[in-house]
């Protein structure tokens, strides 16, 4: 290896009183995919944000190809050939895929100004092809999928000749199948000496994909491993100051053999066909299955959140109807969606109305409502849950990615649920948060209640459940109890292996 | 901020340069319209004359807004005020609360349907519409297609317009009126409503608005449509874009009004009221017909 | 890092920063045209002239609190002016013919609600943007006015129906004191029920109100409801002010009162407002209005400052 392509040194940041970077070292060699790694809050996005000249480091040197540069905007790092590719999609959806790749700098224009529109759709087909892409540059963006989405939005950043990726989060929203194509993309952008820097929550895409991976922790450099030379647990062990172990902490309780919910040729809107199953009381269910399984919409339809319903559902051996979420909540059902900000929190708004709103029944006197009472319950689930920081008055988009998580969840806490519905519940937070919410699912099902957990984590699955119903393609094809539910068995049959 | 306090403050330094002066205010009923603007012209004409401050209020045509405005007014402790109602219901209870507070009241163009005014100046409407369908009649030899543009539907002066034309059009046999629609005194309006009369009505000779707004608006669509040297336009007010088209031919003729002078008159009542003296109940501003003879 | 520790130090100034964006700022820009009207006009500041200003407010103030409930769910109601200007219309004609105040009121509020439900399942039921299904109505219900009058203002009212709008109790106009109940009754509904959490979670984000099991479709129509009855009370004062039903009423009232919504604090993507911050917003269109007829403005200058001083005001929330 020669010299890197980019190289940070000592890298200082601080805003106001807060210390986010320290002397932080990073460096990107040719031709290799760098993870960077660290729980939320670790410096990850402030270090990408000095990258990419949102802002401006205080200390230290940055070295594009050897020389000392400094980074003013935005737009100066897509000069300079830095290219940051984010959670949140930056495509216009109306647009055609051709015209999303060239936005800003069309390749080829008449003298009036116009865009050639046949030259532009035969410049996207050779940048399609390059990449083994089959997808038509006249599509219009808004008909593809989030992982086509998501390759659209990498193809239009090479198209500026990045020679420096910046991945966040490719992967969310994406199907499995989708990740393949993603992740054989980049082995090609690899050959084709594009350097690329990768952040992620998951841990088998680091070793599936990166060649190393430098993990943040508390805004210090935590440690520069070589990915083929490293286990989970030594990564884990860096990004947390504490072992895998702890991760998943130790189911007490043991769930009954009294069967609380029974599905019966239960079928939502959105499902391919109908499924049976039952859910004991005092358990942690989990249903898996790869993106478009039918997984979110079975949950939404349990809560009565479909526009349609067919089947019979049994609560406690009584058939029960479920028109619609209020009715879900009077017979003590709880839900936390798949997407935390468009389906679960009210982003600005306080936390203390996010975490009231779904139950403000306890804090109403003769029709009005105790400012006082929804302060006091709003800390108290607060602290219970570990929502950090604690000030009921902050709007929800303030938060931290877990810890937004963790209101969603905390909405429900009030009802005294029976039953807790969570769909991807740990998706995009950090193994801090992620740790402090299996310890909330596991004192949920000890003190009788009901957890259903439907995740596309296996390992998640594997760990924290005490069945496992595996789905594909829409039915159930497998169940497993806890002792035969490892990550390989579950990965295994939900991706038809 | 800065400079808005300025404008402010200079507004204000304005104001109090007159304090000293009687205070009259007069509130408009849209400025608009350039017949009120005129009458505007004339007031302030006539108050810089005899050493008044004359304050303007302009209610936008909205009856809410004018009875705000007469509120303040009254509290800005006006010696008189002169109104032009936009409703002639609606200002009943602004009188009553200026004549509560003492305030002597003088309407123009519109009377107000209650309380105690010292004075209204008026022009007879009725009147107004009769000399413009002698006009018309002369025009067209006592023969011919007439279509109306009618103005705000329950105006008093629409009503009075109307009638007068009307009568006086009773007494030609061979002209027949085709078609009255409302365009609510703008000119805009006029000139799509004649679009749509010329369209339904393939031969016509006359065009007669309650105002020179919408004739106006008429000769526009007519000479688009190509067919203004058939037809004969009328109007009531006599507004300088009125004579403009009398002199190019476009229009045939209009009745004068005079607001300036309405205006004007009705100041000069206002000074006579703080002189303590009499003043008429009703007065009637005299009419001119104007046709292009008139002009030369 | 320790974020619980950092945060009790910013806590607090934190509070006052939001306030300063929030009321606090626009009492501020308030106090400062008062101050700036009080020395440019010796009549402004006196008891009988700030009665006066709430009796001008009272009208768009009571309306503004009807738009806020829609506003604050995320919605627009366009059709404020020509709701007020039927009902004003109804009103009068059923006074007319019945005789009766109470049975006048009830008919005139009756039809209020009546046209807002129309609104509001039109655009729940309908999924059609309330914005289309409103401006719809501006012209439907002034369209009915002006027919059902034919163009005439419905006059000659008996005179004891103007207490309403123009009388006074004791030193203080009739009409504030309607308005401040409206204003009290609104306050408790929003920051003190239910109703009002939820009114401000759908329109902070629809799908999680409805995932948090909240009965949105309900609440929505219940908004538009709010504002026809709020316009319907507001086209009831300007009738009994006036002592006579205009069906050109309320012509552009709804701009008015979008302004004065918007001024205190609330964003047209919905979830975000107070009823306080209406009330200012309210007051510094009424007192601007107010200030410059005293002071003598001229009437085309009026509506300049007036769009500059709301743009300085707006601008001013939004600096931090």
């Amino acid at each position: 290896m020669g010299m890197p392509v980019l190289a940070l040194k000592g890298i200082d940041k601080r805003f106001g009183g807060i210390h986010a970077l320290r002397n932080v070292d990073f460096s990107l060699e040719e031709g290799e995919v760098h993870a960077l790694l660290g729980e939320n809050g670790a410096g990850k996005s402030t270090l990408i944000k000095i990258l990419t000249g949102v802002h401006h480091r205080d200390g230290g040197q940055m070295l594009l190809n050897g020389t000392d540069v400094r980074i003013e905007n935005p737009l100066d790092a897509r000069k300079k050939g830095i290219a940051a590719i984010y959670q949140e999609l930056s495509l216009i959806e109306s647009l055609t895929v051709a015209e999303n790749i060239f936005l800003g700098h069309e390749p080829a224009t008449s003298f009036l100004g116009t865009i050639r529109r046949s030259e532009l759709f035969e410049a996207s087909s050779d940048y399609l092809r390059t990449f083994g892409i089959k997808l038509d540059p006249r599509e219009t963006v808004s008909e593809l999928g989030m992982g086509q989405k998501r390759i659209i939005e990498i193809i239009k950043a090479l198209s500026i000749q990045a020679k420096v990726l910046l991945l966040d989060e490719p992967t969310t929203g994406m199907s499995q199948a989708e990740i393949e194509t993603l992740f054989e993309i980049m082995d090609d952008l690899k050959k084709k000496k594009v350097n690329m820097i990768y952040i992620s929550h998951h841990l088998d895409e680091v070793f599936r994909v990166c060649d190393r991976a430098t993990v943040l922790r508390d805004g210090e450099n935590a440690g520069t491993f070589q990915v083929a030379k490293l286990d989970v647990e030594t990564l884990v062990q860096a990004m947390l100051g504490r072992s895998l172990k702890e991760e998943f902490p130790p189911r007490k309780g043991t769930p009954s053999r009294e069967v609380l919910l029974e599905a019966r040729e239960f079928q939502a809107e959105g499902m391919v066909e109908p499924v049976d199953f039952h859910l004991h009381r005092g358990e942690i269910l989990g249903i898996t299955g790869i993106i478009g399984s039918g997984k979110s919409e079975l949950a939404l339809g349990l809560f009565g959140a479909s526009r349609t319903q067919k089947g019979a559902l049994l609560l406690e051996g009584k058939h029960v109807q479920l028109p619609s979420p209020s009715r879900a909540k009077k017979m003590g059902i709880s839900f936390v969606p798949e997407d935390r900000k468009a389906q679960g929190l009210f982003l600005r708004l306080p936390v203390r109305h996010n975490l009231n709103v779904a139950h403000l029944e306890p804090c109403e006197t003769l029709g009005f409502l105790s400012g006082k009472k929804m302060q006091s319950r709003a800390l108290r689930t607060g602290r219970q849950l570990k929502v950090v920081p604690l000030d009921p008055a902050m709007p929800a988009q303030n938060l931290s990615g877990g810890n937004q998580q963790k209101v969603v969840i905390g909405k429900w806490l009030g009802n005294s649920p029976r039953i807790f519905i969570l769909d991807e519940p740990t998706r995009g937070i950090d193994i801090g948060a992620k740790t402090e919410i299996y310890a909330l699912v596991n004192s949920l099902a000890d003190s009788g209640a009901s957890v259903l957990i439907l995740s596309s984590e296996f390992r998640e699955m594997a760990s924290v459940c005490d069945r496992v119903l595996v789905m594909r393609k829409g039915t159930f094809i497998a169940e497993l109890e806890r002792e035969g539910a490892t990550t390989k068995k579950i990965m295994t049959l939900a991706l038809g292996g | 901020m800065k400079k808005v306090l300025l404008i402010v403050l200079l507004a204000g330094l304005l104001a109090f340069s007159g304090l000293a002066a009687k205070t009259i205010g007069f509130a408009v009923s849209t400025l608009a319209n350039p017949f009120f603007v005129s009458m505007k012209e004339g007031g302030e004409d006539k108050a810089q004359e005899l050493g008044l401050e004359l304050i303007v209020l302009d209610a936008q045509d909205s009856p809410e807004r004018q009875f705000s405005q007469v509120q303040d007014l009254i509290i800005r402790n006006v010696d008189v005020l002169i109104i032009n109602p936009v409703d002639s219901d609606a200002i009943v209870s602004s009188v009553l609360e200026a004549n509560a507070a003492g305030i002597p009241v003088i309407t123009v163009t519109r009377p107000s349907n209650g309380g105690v005014v010292e004075q209204h100046l008026d022009i007879d409407n009725k009147e107004a519409g009769q000399l413009a369908a002698m006009a018309m009649a002369e025009a067209l030899n006592g023969k011919g297609k007439v279509a109306i543009l009618e103005g705000i539907p329950g105006a008093p002066s629409a009503a009075d317009r109307q009638k007068g034309f009307l009568d006086e059009l009773g007494k030609f046999p061979g002209i027949e009126v085709v078609t009255s629609l409302t365009a609510n005194y703008s000119r805009e309006q006029g000139a799509n409503v004649t679009e749509d009369i010329l369209q339904g009505n393939p031969v016509l000779q006359g065009i007669y608005g309650h105002n020179d707004e919408m004739a106006l608006g008429a000769v526009r669509s007519a000479i688009a449509a190509g067919r203004i040297d058939e037809l004969t336009i009328v109007g009531i007010d006599a507004i300088d874009d009125a004579l403009a088209a009398i002199r190019a031919g476009e229009m045939y003729a209009t009745v004068q009004q005079q607001p300036f002078l309405q205006m004007q008159m009705a100041v000069i009542a206002a000074q006579r009221i703080l002189n303590g003296a009499q003043v008429e109940e009703l007065v009637i501003i005299p009419l001119k017909l104007i046709t292009r003879e008139q002009l030369q | 890092m320790k974020p619980s520790t950092l945060q009790a130090g910013t806590s607090n100034a934190r509070k006052w920063k939001r306030l300063l964006r929030g009321e606090l700022g626009l009492i501020l820009i308030l106090a400062v045209i008062m101050v700036t009207f009080s020395i440019l006009s010796p009549y402004f500041f006196t008891s009988r002239n700030l009665l006066n200003i709430t009796r001008q407010v009272s009208i768009t103030l009571i309306v503004a609190i009807g738009m806020t409930f829609v506003i604050l769910i995320g919605e627009i109601d366009l059709s404020v002016g020509s709701i007020a200007a039927v009902v004003g219309v109804a009103t009068a004609v059923s006074l007319k013919a019945s005789g009766s105040l109470t049975l006048a009121l009830l008919a005139g509020l009756g039809l209020g609600a009546a046209v807002g439900l129309v609104n509001g399942l039109l655009t729940v039921y309908g999924k059609v943007q309330s914005f289309i299904v409103t401006l719809a109505m501006l012209g439907i219900a002034r369209g009915a006015a002006l027919v059902w009058t034919d163009g005439k203002p419905v006059s000659r009212l008996p005179s004891a129906f103007g207490t309403l709008g123009a009388g006074y109790l004791g030193v203080v106009p009739v009409s504030t004191i309607i308005a401040a109940g409206v204003f009290v009754l609104a306050f408790l509904v929003l920051n003190k029920t239910k109703h009002g959490i939820y009114t401000r979670s759908i329109g902070a984000n629809r799908e999680a109100a409805r995932l948090s099991a909240i009965a949105v479709t309900r609440y929505r129509i219940l908004a538009f409801v709010v504002s026809g009855l709020m316009s319907a009370l507001g086209g009831i004062l300007i009738t009994s002010r006036l002592l006579s039903a205009q069906p050109t009423a309320g012509e552009g009232l709804e701009l008015n009162v979008i302004a004065a919504v918007i001024l205190g604090g609330a964003s047209l993507s919905g979830g975000v407002g107070t009823v306080f911050g209406t009330l200012l917003g309210a007051m510094v269109i009424g007192v601007i209005d107010n200030g410059m007829n005293l002071v003598g403005v001229s009437s085309f200058f009026q509506q300049i400052v007036k769009g500059i001083i709301i743009l300085i005001a707006v601008l001013a929330k939004r600096s931090d």
